[in-house]
């Protein structure tokens, strides 16, 4: 039955020349990510846990991910083949006639996502919507009927999704831009509003039957990540880029291009967006404020939530003295405050402290808020945080994350 | 036509929904510029936004006589009516290296009391010792370069200071262990805290830009009550209370003299000494007296803001005045190495001496035996304390240290207390005989 399955997806894509570029597309992202994790070496210092700065930080589900430490050349042997695979699982789609080679390509991009999936669980700094996006939109092309359909509602869902996130204060006045394009005041302002109606209305106009509406909302899309590149850098851009590259294929390919309509929407594809859409919903129904606690990283989508401050203190009590850390680890704004990292931190620092002479325990406070809030929210205050050794839960329904 | 109508109705959502977003106040997150005619530009109330951690000890702050100060009184006196402190001193014991000569602005007096003795650090230790010498705790405040240069309070259970690292604490005098902390983001505190009925008065310095401001806290929480205006620059000035008018004076680098509100702070108003207000003013029966770097010690009227009298110093000074009720005079010196002793009445100076030191501690008054005469000690010379007989100004006793003394003796029953500049220590003098302190 598993085998059908998977036989009937593959032939699906054998039989579309978009669905086989689009495939090369989406591998296409895997090279740029290489590019992004590797060239600059950001990640290979952490996975060998030779950042001294920030030790490891591990997702809530993998709390040990600290006992694992790679050798920087394996990592850098694995990045190759991660970017050989990339490069060639593209080459394959976009030359692929056969079924077999079309048989080949799936396996490979299915490989290639189990490949990258698994070097983020290593650490939660490689966490981010532009991992996020391809891996669902990877597993609806992959997996889903209809592909095509499939994948054009699931993208649309992403921009009508991170609108909902940008409906508040932070978003509207600028403040959750954590880098200045340059523009200011009264202008900025309309421009951030532009961009929830672009995100939240226009862009259904890709489903459109009319080419003159479809053309123009791919423009605006693609105008708005080119200008993004100012704010967010290449990486986000250049991945929207391959993901929305499936929208020009259907309309430019030889084949007739499916019906993007809602009723042309099959029961899974309904089932995808309504397990998507309770995902995004999930957090703020968990209680406090997800862009704070970081809840919705799991599961949700998290861009320019918030622009957060946080304030962090480590009391490390030894006999006869106490030392406060105020930890300011270098990381991007994301998760810079997410009390996950802190979390974290603590642990690292339970770890390194345990065997030290006259050490006790150590108590972790930690407050943040998004730049338009007036005041600070407590995220975490617990003393004695190594004894007790909490777990940090992201599924649980209460407002504190960690507190005494 | 149904493609334009569509466009056309796209256009007009788009440009309704921007409209309502821009002008509905409650999406806008800042004030903005409307029109040059209304313009008024409104800062945020200060740069920070606090955060604290709160645990509950019990309830133990509400007796304002278990509260030890900076300068002994919220009016700042700088008497300390129950200690009976001998001429013929010597050392008792020592701690060496106490401050390491970090920053140039006056190091912290320690704080004292039947606990024990509490001071901070330009290194970022804060020490507790039993009266004895013995360390009990030590803690070390995270990422301040400058340590810490204010004074800490004392209260029954806590002892509470705030560092160069925009954070105030409050710790258990006992183990040390955190009780409260509440930060100001990008702030320091150089002045040293002052309690009013169980509320926290604070002033606090901006760093990114140069700017002040005071809040109020609970003692107890933590919990911020509110945070005044800014006030046009940093403040270094401890805030005094005025009773007469339930009001805090203190005073700024811009060289105003704020009154503050207790309940709200507001500022209520403000007079232009000339020069940067780094001492901490005195608040007595008739007003406040104050003296600033453009070389004066000023009595105003706190209730009217008039001048009472202004007396010139010669030099910048950044000591606080210390009134000595017998004889009705002020002890203060100046950074071009005098002393003075001026009249309250009047604001003549009676006497005064010239030393080789840049004087910018304060005077200590205590009575040298029971129902015998006030007397003022200070740093008098360098690495040198003196005891002065307030009405003459005569040196009746100098005590040789390790280093300069910036902040003030403290006296403890029959024992001096003194934080000095490296290379010194804290240095503990006891009396050569035991006295009473009570017939």
């Amino acid at each position: 039955m598993i085998r059908s399955f998977i036989h009937r997806q593959i032939n699906e894509i054998s039989q579309s020349a978009t669905l086989r570029y689009y495939g090369g597309f989406l591998a296409l992202v895997h090279v740029v990510t290489y590019f992004f994790w590797f060239q600059t070496g950001s990640l290979t210092k952490t996975l060998s846990r030779t950042n001294l700065e920030t030790p490891a930080l591990c997702w809530s589900f993998f709390p040990s991910c600290w006992e694992f430490q790679f050798p920087a050349g394996f990592i850098y042997a694995s990045s190759l083949i991660y970017l050989f695979l990339g490069c060639a699982v593209s080459i394959l789609f976009f030359s692929a006639r056969f079924q077999k080679a079309t048989d080949l390509a799936w396996w490979s991009l299915l490989t290639l996502n189990l490949f990258k999936y698994i070097w983020l669980i290593f650490d939660y700094r490689a966490m981010g919507n532009y991992h996020y996006m391809p891996f669902l939109l990877t597993l609806c092309y992959l997996f889903a009927p209809r592909k095509q359909v499939a994948c054009a509602w699931l993208l649309v869902s992403f921009y009508v999704a991170a609108s909902f996130l940008k409906l508040n204060q932070e978003w509207l006045s600028g403040a959750a831009l954590f880098r200045n394009p340059g523009i200011h005041g009264l202008t900025l302002e309309w421009m951030c509003a532009y961009v929830v109606v672009l995100e939240m209305l226009v862009v259904w106009g890709l489903l459109a039957k009319n080419k003159l509406i479809r053309t123009l909302t791919l423009i605006q899309l693609i105008l708005f990540h080119a200008f993004s590149y100012l704010i967010v850098g290449y990486f986000y851009p250049a991945v929207m880029t391959c993901l929305l590259s499936l929208f020009p294929l259907m309309w430019f390919a030889s084949e007739p291009p499916p019906s993007l309509s809602f009723r042309s929407l099959h029961p899974a594809h309904i089932f995808i967006l309504a397990i998507f859409f309770c995902a995004q919903i999930f957090p703020w129904i968990q209680g406090g404020d997800p862009a704070l606690t970081g809840r919705g990283r799991l599961f949700a989508l998290n861009m320019f939530d918030a622009n957060a401050q946080c304030s962090a203190q480590i009391f490390l009590r030894f006999e006869g003295s106490t030392f406060e850390i105020q930890p300011k680890p270098s990381l991007g704004p994301r998760i810079l405050c997410d009390p996950l990292t802190y979390w974290s931190l603590a642990r690292e620092q339970c770890r390194q402290n345990r065997n030290s002479e006259g050490f006790k325990d150590l108590d972790l406070f930690l407050s943040s808020k998004r730049t338009s809030d007036s005041s600070f929210t407590p995220q975490i205050s617990i003393s004695n945080f190594c004894q007790k050794d909490p777990p940090f839960s992201t599924l649980s329904f209460t407002q504190e994350l960690i507190y005494e | 036509m149904n493609k334009l109508k569509f466009c056309v109705f796209l256009i007009l959502l788009t440009g309704l929904l921007s409209l309502l977003v821009v002008i509905h106040p409650d999406l806008i997150a800042f004030d903005r510029l409307r029109s040059k005619k209304q313009f008024k530009k409104v800062l945020p109330p200060s740069p920070a936004l606090h955060s604290i951690q709160n645990r509950k000890t019990a309830a133990e702050e509400n007796n304002p006589s278990e509260i030890s100060y900076y300068r002994h009184s919220p009016q700042r006196s700088g008497l300390d009516p129950k200690a009976i402190v001998p001429l013929d001193l010597r050392e008792s014991w020592r701690f060496e290296n106490l401050n390491l000569g970090i920053h140039g602005a006056s190091k912290a007096s320690p704080a004292v009391d039947a606990s024990g003795v509490y001071v901070g650090t330009d290194s970022g230790w804060f020490y507790a010792f039993e009266h004895s010498g013995s360390l009990r705790w030590k803690f070390h405040i995270g990422l301040a370069a400058r340590g810490i240069h204010s004074t800490a309070l004392l209260s029954e259970k806590k002892v509470c200071f705030g560092g160069y690292n925009s954070t105030f604490y409050c710790l258990k005098k006992d183990t040390g262990e955190v009780v409260w902390t509440t930060t100001f983001a990008r702030t320091a505190f150089g002045a040293s805290p002052l309690v009013v009925d169980g509320f926290l008065v604070l002033a606090i310095e901006t760093t990114t830009t140069t700017n002040g401001f005071l809040a109020k806290l609970e003692l107890e929480t933590g919990k911020l009550i509110w945070q005044s205006r800014w006030l046009g620059e940093q403040v270094h000035s401890s805030p005094a209370y005025d009773s007469a008018t339930n009001s805090l004076i203190v005073g700024a680098n811009n060289g105003r003299l704020f009154k503050i509100d207790f309940e709200t702070g507001r500022t209520l108003g403000s007079i232009n000494l000339m020069g940067p207000i780094k001492s901490t003013p005195l608040v007595t029966e008739r007003g406040a007296l104050v003296t600033s770097w453009n070389g004066s010690l000023l009595y105003v009227d706190t209730r009217s803001g008039k001048k009472i009298w202004k007396t010139s110093l010669g030099f910048r000074s950044q000591s606080s005045p210390t009134l000595f009720p017998d004889s009705g005079i002020i002890v203060v010196g100046s950074s071009g190495g005098s002393l003075f002793g001026i009249e309250e009445r009047s604001g003549k100076i009676l006497w005064k001496h010239q030393t080789n030191l840049q004087i910018q501690g304060s005077a200590l008054g205590v009575r040298e035996s029971l129902q015998g005469p006030w007397r003022a000690w200070i740093g008098c010379d360098i690495k040198t304390l003196c005891a002065l007989d307030v009405k003459s100004g005569k040196i009746l006793k100098k005590i040789s240290l390790d280093g300069d003394l910036t902040g003030i003796p403290v006296a403890f029953e029959n024992f001096l207390y003194i934080a000095l500049n490296h290379p010194g220590g804290l240095v503990k003098l006891k009396a050569q005989k035991s006295l009473a302190l009570r017939p």
